[in-house]
This record gives structure tokens, C-alpha cells and sequence, in this order.
């Protein structure tokens, strides 16, 4: 927050020498909004920044195909920041304030299947260590974070901090046990796992993403990967009256037909009455 | 307002897998490793639908070319929101000969059957990395082209094409019918939801042979061999930079 509020200030500060009131009140706006959007939806900060000694954050981003990359808040617009707390003239200031107002309408997504982490043993580590941030840093944010030694990395999502890639075949239990497969998630592969419950599967009723359990402390709810919706499509049943529409009832899987449970929709609290309605 | 939108996606290996060479080293191991849509088609995919919903297209129709399994890449075109998808039948032998060549044959010919006006294609396939389809599309449709796109504004019957290219960006302005190629920052394909992977089902795909397009698939290259990069060797640890500078006087490094 330090950043932008020096901005601010500067900004503020440059805004006096303004002799047009209209122009000074609408760079005191502006200046006001674009440090208001920015806290709350992309807080500045620095990769690896040390808040204390011996402690590093990291920032990172997960997307709906579970690709996990590193979320820099742009280069660019953190120059812009640093020129206006150290331009020594007013105009400059000014300026400069409102060219970053407008980079930051300019949100260009360099998160893609190239630039994302793919070790398994660097998603094995984060993943296993992920828990809700409750520390008071970036909290709204960054709703999750991995503590690993001396760093806090920290993640945000585009829906749900975990994201089911694969179904992996399950073991047999033995000679009376069926085989019970496994939902794979975020790249880690056998090592990053959940057991399937197929009745367990939700599909919101209102964006038509699929989710599925995962751990308490992982969010409760992951996303399925819209590539594994597809391969779990043909299972569904749907109502006599909406075939291959509407919300699925049943899931057919194992030579066994689940009743769907939608317990996975208490977990979506801004839905809450449209979701019971359907069950 | 450009009628039709022929959108190429093909089905590659997972990018997410660990490929293998064959023992024969005659190509890689395909049977029974995981499949998917090329992510640069995904990227192709995502633009054209984005031009439909924004009324700038009337219809998007997304091709394949291989055997059956293709059908199954298509499916997911039309989940993300393709109208129909065309599935052009190549297997064996002619499907492991197929590369750019043939597919930019099948591509101009099948634009001019389904007197579509703008191809979009992925820049390049994760497989091969050619980087050729789109640019030989064009050539032989004589069509202008604007590759490496970031940027698609359809203006009128113009097209500005925003391309990333080595020293920036250009910016280019085609007459249409045009050929674009997808690169990674021009969006972020979307989920393709429950519901449309089930109305998805229902979606038409035609069956098509190259031979019906007037379409010669023959190969004019030959693989002759295929093999993994050199295992990377281990390291030296060394005490003192004294070490290290004989080493690499050792190693005739310096």
C-alpha cells in the first residue's frame, strides 16, 4: 500500500498547483479511484519483497485450467508509481498520474500455458502447504497462501485455488474392494490427489462450471477443468423434462447411478437461494 | 459483416506430458498418451467466438483433419462455442505424413467450398512447431495475412491485425478475406461450461475426404530419424574459484 499512497500524496500535492478547479478536482478523483481499484483488486507489491528480515513473499496466480503462474504486478505500472513519488515537479506528477490511471484499465494477461510452472516437485510443495491467507497481509487479494520456511507465497484465483486436471485410475483394494480412482489436481500429478465421489459433483447452476470436495484447508470445492468436464459429460443424467439441460440429477459411473447430493452448494453462500430452489 | 469463420484446431499431444521416442526413433510414442487441442487453436478458437458474440460473424465452423479421434478435438471447439465443425478423414500412413503443406491445401479449399471469408488459425502447433499453415494458407488463396496476432479489431470489411513480432508490435491493416494466426497474448480461451459441452452433442459434423476437396495429401519429406536431445550431464562441484579457473583451463574452456 506504501506506494500508492505516496502516489497519492504526491499526486494530491501536484493537484494544489493546479489553477482550473475543475481540472485539479478531476485529478484528485481520478488519482483517488485508480489508488482505490488498485488496493483492492491488485495490491503493489514486489516480487521476493522482504516485509521483515529473513522473510520473502511471492505472488501467484492459478486460472481455470489449473496453470499456476507468477502474478507480477506489472513492471510498467510500477515505475510509473516510483516516477511520480520522486518527480520533483508538480506537472510531471500530475501527468504521470494520469497516464498510470490509464495502464491500469489496460489489464494485458501474460499467464498462459508456456510461462506456467510445470515442475511437479515445486506443485507438490506449494499445494501441499496451501491454506486460507489469514495472515493480514494481501488478505483480500490473496485469499490463499503456501508457507514454505522463510517464504509466503501468496495466490490468487480466477475461480478456485484448486483445479482437478485428471482422473487417475484407481488400485484395487483387494479381492472384495472395486477399484476407486483418483481426481488428480494442479500438475502434481499421483502426488497431489483427491478420491473421486462421483455424487458428489456440483455443477453451479447459474456459471455451468463443475466442482468437486478437496480439502478443508484447499477451499473445500475445486474447480474440475473444463478439458475433465468433458471427458465426464456422457455420465450425466438429467431430468426427464431437460434432457442434456438443466442441472444433472444422477451420474452414472462404475456400473453404479450416484444421486447427485449438490452438497458442494453451501459452499457458494452468494447463490445460496438459487440453489436451493433447484434441488 | 464477414460470414463465415473457418477455424483450424488440431489435436496434439498434451503439453503437459513427457514425450518419448519410439525405440525405432522413426517419431514419438502417441498410443495411449494424452491428447488435447493445441493450445494455440484453443487461442483461435476463443477469437472467432468472441467475433460471433460481438455480431461481427455470422457463423464459425471448426475444422480437423486426422482419423476418428479428431472428432473429439472438434467437440470441444464446438463446446467453446463453434457452430458446426467439418472433419476432414486423413489416417495411417497419410496422417503421419500430413504437415503444413497439405493441411493449407485442404484449408484454401475448403474455404472457398464454404465461401467462408476469414481463417484463423493457432500460430503454430506445440508438436511440430511450424509455424507455416497459416502463412501457406494465405499464399494459396492468395489472401492477405496478419500472423502472430494480438489484436483482431474487424472493421467493416478491414481487418487490424495487432502482431507481436521480435522488435514490438506492427500493426497492419488486411482487406478481406484474410488469414489471421492466434499468438498467445490475443485472449484467454474461455471454460467451456456443462451445459454447452452438452449442447455441444448435438452440434453438426460433416465428414469429409481430402480426395472430395480435390486434395492431394502425398508427403514430399521423409522423417529419416527421431531422437531425444543429449541427457544432460552432471555437474562439478569445486572448492575455491583457484579450482575452477584450471578446470576450465582443463576443459579448454578458457
Amino acid at each position: 500500500m506504501f506506494f500508492l499512497l505516496a502516489a497519492k500524496q504526491k499526486v494530491a500535492a501536484a493537484a494544489l498547483s493546479l489553477r482550473n478547479a475543475g481540472r485539479r478536482r478531476r485529478l484528485l478523483d481520478a488519482a483517488a479511484t485508480t489508488v482505490e481499484r488498485c488496493a483492492r483488486r491488485n495490491a503493489a507489491y514486489v516480487q521476493g519483497q522482504a516485509p521483515e528480515p529473513h522473510l520473502r513473499e511471492y505472488f501467484y496466480y492459478i486460472d481455470h485450467q489449473g496453470q499456476v503462474t507468477l502474478l507480477d504486478f506489472s513492471d510498467l505500472k510500477m515505475l510509473v508509481l516510483t516516477l511520480i513519488i520522486e518527480s520533483s515537479c508538480a506537472c510531471v506528477a500530475a501527468l504521470l498520474m494520469s497516464f498510470f490511471c490509464q495502464l491500469f484499465l489496460d489489464d494485458t494477461k501474460v499467464k498462459n500455458f508456456i510461462t506456467c510452472f510445470k515442475d511437479k516437485q515445486f506443485l507438490v510443495f506449494f499445494f501441499t502447504r496451501l491454506r486460507p491467507n489469514e495472515t493480514g497481509r494481501y488478505q483480500d487479494q490473496f485469499p490463499f497462501l503456501a508457507l514454505c520456511g522463510r517464504e509466503r507465497n501468496f495466490l490468487r484465483c480466477d475461480d478456485r485455488p484448486l483445479v482437478f486436471t485428471h482422473m487417475l485410475p484407481g488400485v484395487g483394494l483387494g479381492d472384495g474392494g472395486g477399484a476407486s480412482e483418483m481426481l488428480s489436481f494442479c500438475g502434481g500429478g499421483d502426488k497431489l490427489t483427491a478420491p473421486f465421489r462421483p455424487e458428489a459433483l456440483f455443477m453451479h447452476p447459474r456459471t455451468g462450471r463443475l466442482y468437486h470436495p478437496c480439502a478443508n484447508r484447499a477451499g473445500s470445492v475445486g474447480l474440475v477443468r473444463s478439458a475433465l468436464a468433458f471427458e465426464l459429460s456422457p455420465h450425466f443424467e438429467y431430468p426427464p423434462d431437460q434432457p442434456h439441460g438443466g442441472q444433472p440429477t444422477h451420474f452414472l459411473w462404475a456400473g453404479e447411478r450416484h444421486s447427485l447430493t449438490n452438497e458442494l452448494a453451501r459452499h457458494f453462500p452468494e447463490d445460496e437461494e438459487e440453489l436451493t430452489g433447484t434441488n | 459483416m464477414a460470414a463465415r469463420v473457418l477455424v483450424g484446431v488440431k489435436r496434439v499431444i498434451d503439453y503437459a506430458v513427457k514425450v518419448r521416442v519410439k525405440p525405432d526413433n522413426t517419431g514419438v510414442v502417441t498410443d495411449g498418451v494424452k491428447h488435447s487441442m493445441n493450445p494455440f487453436c484453443e487461442i483461435a478458437v476463443e477469437e472467432a467466438v468472441k467475433l460471433k458474440e460481438k455480431q461481427l460473424v455470422k457463423e464459425v465452423v471448426a475444422v480437423s483433419c486426422g482419423p476418428q479421434q479428431v472428432q473429439e478435438t472438434i467437440r470441444t471447439a464446438l463446446a467453446m462455442g463453434a457452430d458446426r465443425g467439418i472433419h476432414v478423414e486423413v489416417s495411417g500412413k497419410d496422417y503421419d505424413a500430413l504437415g503444413p503443406l497439405q493441411v493449407s491445401k485442404i484449408m484454401a479449399a475448403l474455404a472457398k467450398k464454404e465461401e467462408a471469408n476469414l481463417i484463423i488459425l493457432g500460430k503454430q502447433a506445440i508438436d511440430d512447431d511450424c509455424n507455416q499453415t497459416g502463412q501457406m494458407t494465405a499464399a494459396l488463396l492468395d489472401w492477405p495475412q496478419g500472423t502472430f496476432a494480438s489484436e483482431v479489431v474487424l472493421e467493416g470489411d478491414k481487418l487490424k491485425v495487432v502482431r507481436e513480432v521480435d522488435g514490438g508490435l506492427e500493426t497492419v491493416k488486411l482487406d478481406m478475406p484474410a488469414v489471421v494466426t492466434a499468438d498467445l497474448r490475443l485472449n484467454t480461451p474461455r471454460y467451456a461450461t456443462l451445459p454447452n459441452i452438452m449442447k455441444a452433442k448435438k452440434k453438426k459434423i460433416s465428414v469429409v475426404k481430402p480426395g472430395d476437396l480435390g486434395v492431394d495429401v502425398a508427403s514430399r519429406l521423409e522423417v529419416l530419424r527421431v531422437e531425444e536431445p543429449p541427457q544432460r550431464k552432471a555437474g562439478v562441484k569445486v572448492e575455491t574459484v583457484e579450482d575452477l579457473v584450471s578446470k576450465l583451463k582443463e576443459g579448454g574452456r578458457i
